[in-house]
């Protein structure tokens, strides 16, 4: 076991180094990171040389990279071109509503596709099979911002139009009422909806398919031979065998969450990272790009890895057959 | 002697002849009935948007603005009503077809190359060629695609090949995963030996030998990629970092159809739909192609 996470380690590490490089390589094209003093007429030429020493851009770039790097990994990941503020900083005040949205979706998406995924395995070929995988195709070829756009004209535009009680389209809490949890469920229900979507079409076919898979092994035989009760059979034999290879989907699929959410939050001026992701896109500005790149790639890594080594908990055969 | 060769061959002629591999394959697609009707469906907005513009849309309607007619609901005049500055709404669907097809295609075609180069070296050679490309492939899956494209538009500019050199570079990962798992498989097969012996060089092996047989998996991949690729286009596009306008594409249609959603909820709805059956056919298409060239293969 301690082998096998050693081994995990070692891989991570140079995917997170290459992380990074890729973020470094951003910087460096977005130009001379001296280029801010230059205009300011407080800051004499001797001012310019010490700067560039302390920073390390007389070096060569492969030294630069190791000096960038040093100050990643002690919190300075450089200013907004725009705001002047700590990039660090700015994220990390956003970073929180995204994980809302990214959370929520997960369990909602999670409840949802172990229903239908388990109704589907056991009621292969009925008519409400059909039903679910059909529409799971929907779901896949279904765009994001599209669907948003949908929902936003059926629940908030029509709904307000027949007078019925309409569910709000835009931000986290409604602007001059209360920031309670309440206001901010009624305000999840959209965008949730619409990040969910494609996670949903996805899990339900492939637990259907892992499902249909366990439901054939001999050992769920043998659990019925010995007089075991369909539900017992299902629940503690085949269900919890069947949800193992899950996990390493849900953990490869949250780069697409961190997509899907960019544009989920422009849909629904959601305010999380996504959204200052564009925002700061649209101004040109590298430093901020550059900051949510490097720490959404180091949490897909981190999370890769974590979803390695719980998976090898989970099922001893994966240590084993290493 | 003859006569009787030929009566042999007569014989021969009137049984039925077996059915090659592609026949084999070509039944088993057309016996995928929502594929097939996927694909005629998907045939039919091909040939609209390539042909519709020279026979019966012209061309202002789709690019010269008309303040007469600022976002008007569907009408027989436009069948699918106006934009917020005034052009044909169903003219410019068809012309952005035009865009967001091509784009899905030649990205499609670019994801492909790469990934099959870098697969097949990786699968092929092994060792520490494999752990380089396969760790490099590991740090593109990392970073959110969405996140990146955004960023190289904002480096590269915008324009319609950028769009498209982007998509593929930044797709080519699941591609070169197949292909290299398919060499690793083949390689170790003893025709593969066989070509070796008769002083084949690693080249001819990897792409006449090798690469042919991994074919099934990846014309099944190549039909995907393109609907995610449309996927992809269109968001960034609607996001205002893709195809810029006036050129339409499906995806910057619905830039702005945000700020009239309340007025002219109409503006929003078609060139979405566009893009979801396109996509949703694509998928069927890949689908029916996966039964039929590998029954075997795993969704």
């Amino acid at each position: 076991m301690f082998r096998y996470i050693v081994k995990r380690l070692l891989i991570a590490i140079p995917v997170l180094l290459g992380v990074s490089l890729v973020a470094f390589f951003l910087v460096q094209a977005s130009g001379d990171p001296m280029a801010v003093y230059y205009s300011n007429p407080n800051i004499t030429a001797e001012d310019l040389v010490r700067l560039e020493k302390t920073y390390g851009f007389d070096k060569p770039v492969a030294v630069q990279y190791l000096y960038w790097l040093r100050n990643v990994l002690r919190g300075d990941w450089g200013q907004s071109f725009q705001t002047h503020q700590d990039v660090l900083a700015m994220i990390s005040e956003r970073l929180g509503n995204t994980l809302i949205l990214m959370f929520t979706s997960l369990a909602v998406t999670l409840l949802i596709s172990l229903v239908l995924g388990i109704y589907t395995a056991t009621h292969q070929y009925s008519a409400g099979d059909y039903v679910v995988t059909g529409l799971s195709f929907f779901g896949y070829a279904m765009p994001t911002f599209w669907f948003g756009l949908m929902l936003i004209i059926l629940f908030a535009v029509k709904t307000k139009e027949a007078g019925l009680p309409a569910l709000p389209a835009a931000g986290m809490y409604s602007i001059r009422g209360e920031r309670t949890f309440g206001q901010l469920l009624l305000h999840l229900i959209l965008p949730v909806t619409v990040l969910s979507l494609s996670s949903v079409a996805k899990y339900t076919r492939y637990l259907r398919s892992s499902m249909l898979e366990v439901i054939s092994q001999d050992y769920i035989r043998t659990a019925r031979a010995k007089g075991l009760s369909e539900r017992v059979v299902l629940w503690k034999h085949a269900f919890r065998n069947a949800l193992i290879p899950l996990v390493t989907l849900i953990m490869l699929d949250i780069p697409f969450l961190f997509s899907g959410a960019l544009i989920t939050e422009q849909v629904f001026a959601w305010p999380g990272m996504g959204r200052m992701y564009w925002e700061h896109a649209m101004l040109v500005d590298y430093p901020v790009l550059m900051g949510i790149i490097l720490l959404v790639s180091s949490l897909v890594v981190i999370c890769n890895l974590i979803a390695d080594v719980s998976y090898a908990i989970i099922d001893p055969r994966i240590r084993i057959n290493q | 002697m003859t006569a009787a060769i030929e009566a042999l061959g007569n014989v021969k002629g009137q049984q039925k002849n077996p059915p090659s591999i592609w026949g084999l394959a070509m039944r088993r697609f057309l016996r995928h009935r929502a594929g097939v009707i996927a694909s005629s469906i998907f045939l039919l907005i091909v040939l609209i948007v390539a042909l519709a513009p020279a026979l019966f849309i012209e061309y202002d309607a789709a690019f010269r603005p008309n303040p007469l007619q600022i976002n008007t609901a569907p009408s027989r005049a436009h069948l699918l009503g106006t934009d917020e500055v005034g052009r044909d709404i169903l003219a410019r669907l068809i012309y952005g077809g035009r865009i967001s097809l091509t784009v899905g295609v030649l990205a499609m075609a670019v994801a492909l190359s790469l990934g099959t180069v870098l697969g097949a070296l990786a699968g092929y050679f092994g060792g520490f060629v494999d752990g380089l490309i396969m760790r490099f492939t590991d740090v593109m899956l990392s970073i959110p695609e969405l996140f990146l494209i955004i960023a190289f538009s904002v480096f590269l500019g915008s324009s319609v090949s950028t769009i498209i050199i982007s998509i593929g570079l930044l797709n080519w990962m699941p591609v070169a995963r197949i292909v290299r798992s398919m060499f690793l498989q083949i390689k170790e097969q003893e025709f593969v030996t066989a070509a070796r012996c008769v002083g084949a060089r690693n080249g001819r092996i990897m792409w006449m030998h090798i690469l042919p047989n991994s074919v099934a998996p990846l014309a099944v991949a190549a039909t995907l990629a393109i609907g995610s690729a449309i996927l992809t286009e269109t968001s960034v596009s609607y996001l205002g970092l893709g195809i810029q306008p006036p050129t339409p594409s499906w995806g910057n249609m619905l830039k702005n159809a945000q700020d009239v959603i309340w007025s002219a909820p109409w503006v929003a709805v078609f060139p979405g739909l566009a893009i979801f059956v396109t996509t949703l056919c694509i998928n069927f298409m890949g689908d029916a192609l996966r039964d039929a060239l590998d029954p075997r293969m795993k969704l």
